[in-house]
């Protein structure tokens, strides 16, 4: 009957457990450069998908760029009318006398009668208005009209006089502010 | 290799834990390089692609005003010009008197004044007659005019039921043309609805008479010989 000897010296022969230990170490080393290769691969594809994304999405943007270069007139004028259109909303939100000629307007128009346009002084800082009347009545007509009309926020009675021959002199104050 | 020297129990061990280290570090290059160079990668895509939207729009944007932005820059243009146009509203000033039948004498232009924003003015005074129903026609109706000119003061006295004179002080506007226009990429911002209403108004004044002066064609000599 056949025996196995082992010629080897006892001190030449790693134990029993740490040869299974050095086994499985092995086994995961392998196991490891596999999982490496694959996580590599992977790395690599998807920088090159990334790359070329990139690239198309450059060739896209320069096609873009391009077609927004034949349109540089276009912008340009774009730009100029958007220019225009800052400045004079400026110009038309500091502007308050042609406001206030508008409601002195509206305001002579519904004049009663009997009552006429004396004087009219307006500048940016303010507004005076100064009107006849031959009778009481019509004044007050229109001094009801002058307040219920919401033609001005503020109104100031700054002189009143009567004189027999002309009638009433009233000069207002008014303003929007 | 002969390692001979280490007793069995390490030797075993040596290989499996150098090829471990040797591991180790590649996982630990791969993973600082690659995710490194993905990371940047992806960052340039999210520019790219955002950049890509603001051209794409800026684009649409251009196509869609193309057909209507000249006679738009037009009246912008005439409504608020670049240079001083001291004549031509003193030119609409005296066609709108003829229209509201009133006469105006004494004009009188200011020094142009620089103000902020780029905006320039001018002040013209004058004097105006007619009724007073006519002298406030003329003035209700000094807005409605190009380029863009604003009342500042009247003063109009012994008014009655005939003539009556008034002192009358307009405002007219003008600016310089921008001077900094944005790069391909940058986007460009488009008119709202505000802007919309500002360039209905550019379009309803009314424009001097004399915008562009065009050149007249070459006539047939006559021969001085043979008349």
């Amino acid at each position: 009957m056949a025996t196995a000897i082992n010629l080897l010296p006892a001190e030449l022969v790693p134990k029993g457990i740490l040869t299974r230990v050095g086994n499985t170490l092995s086994s995961l080393v392998i196991a490891g450069f596999v999982v490496f290769f694959v996580f590599g691969l992977g790395e690599i594809a998807l920088i090159i998908i990334n790359s070329f994304q990139i690239g198309n999405l450059t060739n896209r943007q320069n096609q873009l760029r391009e077609n927004i270069k034949s349109l540089e007139q276009t912008e340009q004028r774009l730009i100029l009318v958007s220019d225009r259109v800052d400045k004079a909303k400026i110009i038309y939100e500091g502007e308050s006398v042609g406001k206030a000629i508008d409601n002195l307007f509206k305001l002579i128009l519904s004049f009663p009668g009997g009552v006429t346009l004396s004087a009219v002084e307006t500048d940016s800082k303010k507004t005076s208005l100064s009107i006849n009347s031959t009778d009481s009545t019509p004044l007050a007509q229109f001094m009801s009209g002058l307040v219920s009309g919401n033609f001005f926020e503020n109104i100031r009675l700054s002189s009143f006089t009567f004189n027999p021959s002309t009638g009433y002199l009233v000069t207002f104050d008014v303003s929007n502010q | 290799m002969k390692l001979d020297f280490i007793p069995a129990n390490i030797r075993i061990f040596v290989m499996p834990t150098l090829f471990l280290i040797i591991l180790v570090v590649l996982f630990s290059f791969s993973i600082r390089l690659g995710l490194t160079e993905i990371s940047s990668q992806r960052q340039e895509i999210e520019k790219l692609q955002k950049d890509e939207n603001i051209l794409r729009e800026k684009e649409s944007l251009l196509r869609n005003l193309e057909s209507s932005i000249l006679s738009q820059a037009d009246s912008a243009l005439i409504a608020l010009p670049d240079k001083n146009p001291a004549l031509s509203a003193v030119s609409q000033l005296k066609n709108l008197s003829l229209q509201k039948a009133t006469i105006i004498d004494n004009l009188k232009a200011g020094s142009p004044q620089e103000g902020e924003g780029g905006i320039s003015k001018i002040d013209i005074t004058f004097d105006i007659d007619g009724t007073f129903f006519s002298i406030f026609d003329f003035a209700t109706s000094v807005k409605n005019i190009a380029p863009i000119t604003a009342l500042q003061k009247l003063e109009l006295s012994d008014a009655g039921a005939g003539a009556s004179r008034a002192t009358i002080s307009v405002r007219s506007y003008w600016a310089s043309f921008p001077e900094k226009i944005p790069t391909v990429s940058e986007p460009v911002k488009g008119l709202d609805e505000k802007d919309q209403e500002t360039l209905s108004l550019f379009a309803s004044l009314s424009p001097p008479s004399f915008v562009e002066i065009s050149p007249t064609s070459p006539g047939v000599r006559a021969d001085p010989f043979n008349f």
